[in-house]
């Protein structure tokens, strides 16, 4: 990758060739200061996601209230009750997507990988329809959701694994063909049972729904659980990029680690799916955009998509409930409008994983 | 053989039913460089990887003094990683997940690793700027950063050209200088021969074992890889030339 490179002379010229001597623009100091940026962009999002909505709010009364978590009032409870969950939820969402997409890109080594390849989101889209076909109540989806997902992952992984050769183009496939037939049966429990059902097609465009403390609290502590596993995985994750062979020569176990890794971010996956449905793009552009910023060591990659992630769902979050108030545009719907021109910016320049 | 760091004793080794090879023994003392030469598909990777312990035999034992490192060379390194993080990488897999500072201890040898591999001045450039060459003495800086004292190497010299070729196999027989075993995965018959110890010939799964003169041997090697091949003296050094035809 030439970008974020700076020719600064050669300094060492042997006496046969011409040499170029380049050095990394990034010192750590310099990725400090970018992942500081990256957080403080997360801060102000927290603060305006916070601030928007039907009532809109001056950010200083916001951080006011924030401040003083005993006090009483409308603004208050507005902020406290209603903003505070759903912004952390769009936050948590966000920065899960974010981490598991870099993950299994860097497992993968291909950076077409997002966090649903791995089956997660159409084993969960699948579970959520059968529960909404069958009367489940809407309070229960989510947890049906999650364990549809890892049902699912866990089915990818288990074929993608077993047996010998190019294990990574097997779970490519494995995850496309779990997909394709969850799809097919969502697609005739639509036609059979669900057109009427528009809580299900909402849930499958994707969106933080009206979240209560109770809720964000499952999702921020699940997802809190799943970083914290994956920012142990860092090492493995890191070896992994560089080829199983390679990795494996180093003396990492690499089919545990591949499993540990995968299995890591469908947990990360599945929570977030549970959380807010399917929300599309987040987990294949973050990696992307925070690789150009902070380079491919996942040292500062994840912690820099888990920033990056949390202020791009809040952000589209906040963009979704204020465009057109009172109608809420389903976040899926409007990352794919942002996404896909910055995907194809993003794909029309080299890419590395 | 008693004195070897690294054994092979009757292995074998199959892929589901496709015998690779079989009854397979090989001794490597310290300080030396064993060239494995063979036909393409005769299961040189594979032997090293069993050698390194990365893949069961089907019977046999191997045993090693020491962990071997097995270095697969040939590999493109993702394209921002400069050969001081490699060397990093490497010593990481050997710690424990959480610590994810490189020691101070850890900074000297990967300083001292890449100036033998002759990277210093290279340490914080990226791979996509370092040549075929470098990007292969980066790869044995990651196996010489672990202090390893058994090296395996799978094709250190693919992809290079003759000058970096030469550099690459005159640091494998630098380093068995320093009491370093190394076993390298060779094509060029005439390079095993110029720079390697023993040569070892992996062909129709049977391995035969010894000086370079007595393996490469004109009809063994026609034999193994099915076409004429003859044998010469080279001029000035002494050593064989193989030669097609």
């Amino acid at each position: 990758m030439q970008i974020g490179l700076r020719h600064v002379g050669a300094r060492h010229v042997s006496p046969s060739r011409p040499r170029r001597v380049v050095m990394p623009l990034l010192t750590p100091r310099a990725k400090l200061v970018r992942l500081s940026v990256l957080a403080s962009a997360l801060v102000l999002t927290l603060i305006a996601g916070a601030c928007a909505g039907s009532l809109r709010l001056p950010p200083g009364q916001v951080i006011r209230v924030l401040l003083h978590p005993q006090a009483q009032g409308l603004v208050h409870e507005i902020v406290w009750q209603l903003r505070l969950p759903r912004v952390l939820a769009a936050a948590a969402v966000g920065g899960g997507l974010g981490v598991a997409g870099a993950m299994l890109q860097m497992l993968f080594r291909n950076p077409l990988v997002d966090p649903y390849i791995t089956g997660v989101s159409a084993g969960a889209a699948l579970a959520a329809c059968f529960g909404l076909v069958y009367g489940v109540t809407f309070t229960l989806i989510p947890t049906l959701a999650f364990a549809g997902g890892l049902i699912c992952a866990g089915v990818v992984a288990w074929i993608g694994m077993a047996g010998t050769g190019n294990n990574n183009l097997r779970l490519v496939l494995a995850g496309v063909a779990v997909s394709a037939l969850a799809s097919a049966v969502i697609t005739l429990l639509l036609l059979w049972r669900g057109a009427q059902n528009v809580s299900l097609l909402g849930w499958l465009a994707g969106g933080i729904q009206t979240q209560s403390w109770r809720q964000a609290g499952l999702v921020a502590a699940y997802l809190a659980a799943g970083l914290a596993a994956a920012f142990l995985l860092v090492r493995d994750v890191n070896l992994l990029r560089l080829g199983s062979s390679a990795a494996a020569g180093f003396g990492l176990p690499v089919e545990q680690a591949r499993l540990r890794v995968l299995v890591v971010a469908s947990l990360i996956t599945a929570a977030c799916v549970a959380a807010s449905g399917i929300v599309g793009f987040v987990g294949l552009i973050v990696p992307h955009a925070v690789r150009r910023v902070l380079g491919g060591d996942a040292r500062w990659l994840l912690a820099g998509c888990a920033f990056a992630g949390s202020s791009l769902v809040v952000t589209a979050d906040l963009l979704a409930r204020s465009l057109v108030p009172p109608i809420e545009i389903p976040l899926g719907v409007l990352l794919a409008f942002v996404g896909v021109p910055f995907f194809l910016a993003i794909a029309s320049r080299p890419v590395d994983v | 053989m008693s004195d070897a760091v690294l054994k092979a004793a009757d292995v074998s080794f199959a892929y589901g039913e496709q015998a690779v090879f079989a009854g397979l023994s090989l001794g490597v003392r310290a300080g030396r460089l064993v060239a494995l030469v063979g036909p393409n598909g005769s299961g040189k990777s594979t032997l090293l990887r069993v050698l390194a312990g990365l893949a069961r035999p089907g019977s046999g034992r191997v045993e090693a003094a020491t962990r071997p490192a097995l270095v697969v060379c040939g590999q493109t390194p993702p394209p921002d990683v400069t050969p001081r993080e490699l060397a990093a990488y490497a010593l990481s897999a050997r710690r424990a997940a959480w610590v994810w500072r490189t020691q101070p201890q850890d900074e000297s040898a990967i300083s001292q690793a890449l100036q033998r591999c002759g990277l210093a001045g290279y340490a914080q450039t990226p791979v996509s700027l370092l040549s075929a060459g470098e990007v292969q003495r980066a790869w044995i800086a990651c196996a010489l950063v672990v202090n390893a004292r058994i090296l395996l190497v799978d094709e250190p010299t693919a992809h290079l050209d003759l000058r970096f070729a030469v550099e690459v196999l005159e640091l494998l027989r630098e380093l068995t200088a320093n009491g370093v075993a190394v076993v390298a995965a060779l094509h060029d018959l005439t390079m095993a021969a110029r720079f390697a110890h023993d040569v070892a010939l992996l062909a129709g799964g049977r391995l035969s074992c010894g000086p370079p003169e007595e393996i490469l041997e004109a009809r063994a090697l026609s034999e193994a890889f099915g076409v004429r091949v003859t044998t010469h003296r080279h001029p000035e050094l002494g050593h064989v030339v193989c030669l097609p035809g």
